[in-house]
């Protein structure tokens, strides 16, 4: 299965990615006192976010160990 | 709001400190440890920083200042100004009787993102004319004005309760078969589009100043005469939110009710406030109601009503 070859320590990575440029996101939308920060927040930091810990939740349940025979 | 921020800001550092090595070594998963912090840093953490940043965007849009960073809504920010207090927002503004830092959310919680989905629907159209279209001229209330964001602070208050024999039933505005604002009681609502042709009172501006930082100058204490004349102003906007207008005529002229302009050589102003706080029994047979107001209103109110036919 491609998912199982890709490996957990990918998806890892790229929910990494997603927390953190999300969370960034948040930080200045904190420190922007306008309207709009609440909609970039909304649509962009909740959704990377969102997606980062949906990405980490995936690799939970899709990512399994490798089969017996290839563990050295 | 700004320790608050402070406390956000550190947590979701933390956040992405502790996102940021698994980044760098996701191998560190591979203990029971490792998957305990990857369950903590990539989830835990990250939902808990949204709920914490909703929470908090979602207060700081009630403040007035919020509200009016909007270039749109600008106008309306500068209504809560308006020298003349027969201006809703401006009484209620300049009064305090909603909290000066929170004005526009005290009366409307049911707009935008604080209502159903459907308010939050409008919300974002709203956004999209701000930024994308063309927003129009004159900004009207979208849909009724629901009474229920009156009666929520008046409907058994003392001053409220006390001229219920002056309003419509009380069931007909709770259900919003009669409006406060429609109905020729309270008219003057934001009237945004004209409020720089009007005379602003400065002196509460710095309650709503913008995000921007720019402040507006002290206010300079008032001469005698222009106390007299600014407490006969506001006595004015007394006059006319007490009801007054309703029984006595436009600035006293005459209505149902006697004229007041020739009450000053009647009633000096001591016994002008003893008459008003307690009206003599003919006064009450005629359908007068005693007036409850603080002593600076009541005084204002004496000064306008005494001033009236003198001008």
């Amino acid at each position: 299965m491609k998912l199982r070859a890709i490996g957990i320590r990918r998806y890892l990575r790229v929910s990494s990615i997603l927390i953190i440029l999300g969370l960034l996101v948040e930080i200045v939308t904190l420190l922007w006192f306008h309207p709009l920060s609440f909609v970039f927040f909304i649509f962009v930091g909740v959704i990377l976010i969102g997606v980062g810990i949906l990405v980490y939740l995936i690799s939970l349940v899709f990512v399994v160990s490798p089969p017996a025979e290839n563990r050295g | 709001m700004l320790g608050l921020t402070g406390v956000l800001i550190v947590l979701v550092v933390l956040t992405i400190v502790l996102a940021g090595v698994f980044l760098v070594r996701p191998s560190i998963t591979a203990g029971a440890t490792g998957k305990v912090l990857a369950f903590v840093g990539l989830c835990v953490l990250p939902a808990l920083c949204i709920g914490t940043g909703m929470s908090f965007h979602m207060q700081r849009s009630q403040q007035t200042a919020y509200c009016i960073s909007c270039h749109s809504m600008e106008s309306h920010g500068q209504s809560l100004h308006l020298e003349d207090a027969q201006y809703i927002p401006a009484q209620h503004f300049q009064s305090h009787l909603v909290p000066p830092d929170a004005a526009c959310y005290t009366c409307h919680t049911d707009y935008t993102m604080y209502g159903p989905l459907k308010d939050k629907l409008k919300g974002l159209r709203y956004l999209y004319m701000e930024y994308v279209s063309t927003p129009p001229k004159t900004i009207h209330l979208d849909g009724k004005y629901s009474n229920l964001q009156c009666l929520h602070c008046h409907q058994g208050a003392r001053n409220f309760e006390e001229h219920l024999s002056q309003m419509p039933p009380i069931g007909d505005l709770t259900s919003n078969r009669i409006s406060c604002l429609s109905s020729g009681c309270h008219d003057m609502i934001h009237n945004a589009s004209e409020v720089s042709h009007l005379k602003m009172w400065d002196g509460g501006a710095t309650s709503t100043t913008p995000a921007s930082g720019t402040s507006t100058p002290a206010p300079k204490a008032p001469t005698g005469d222009e106390a007299s004349g600014a407490t006969s102003a506001g006595g004015k906007g007394i006059f006319n939110s007490q009801g007054c207008a309703g029984c006595h005529g436009e600035g006293g002229a005459g209505g149902p009710g006697p004229a007041l302009t020739n009450v000053s050589s009647q009633y000096p102003p001591a016994k002008l406030t003893s008459v008003l706080k307690t009206p003599t029994a003919s006064m009450k047979a005629a359908g007068m109601v005693p007036v409850t107001l603080n002593a600076a209103d009541m005084k204002a109110l004496v000064s306008y009503v005494s001033s009236l036919g003198g001008k």
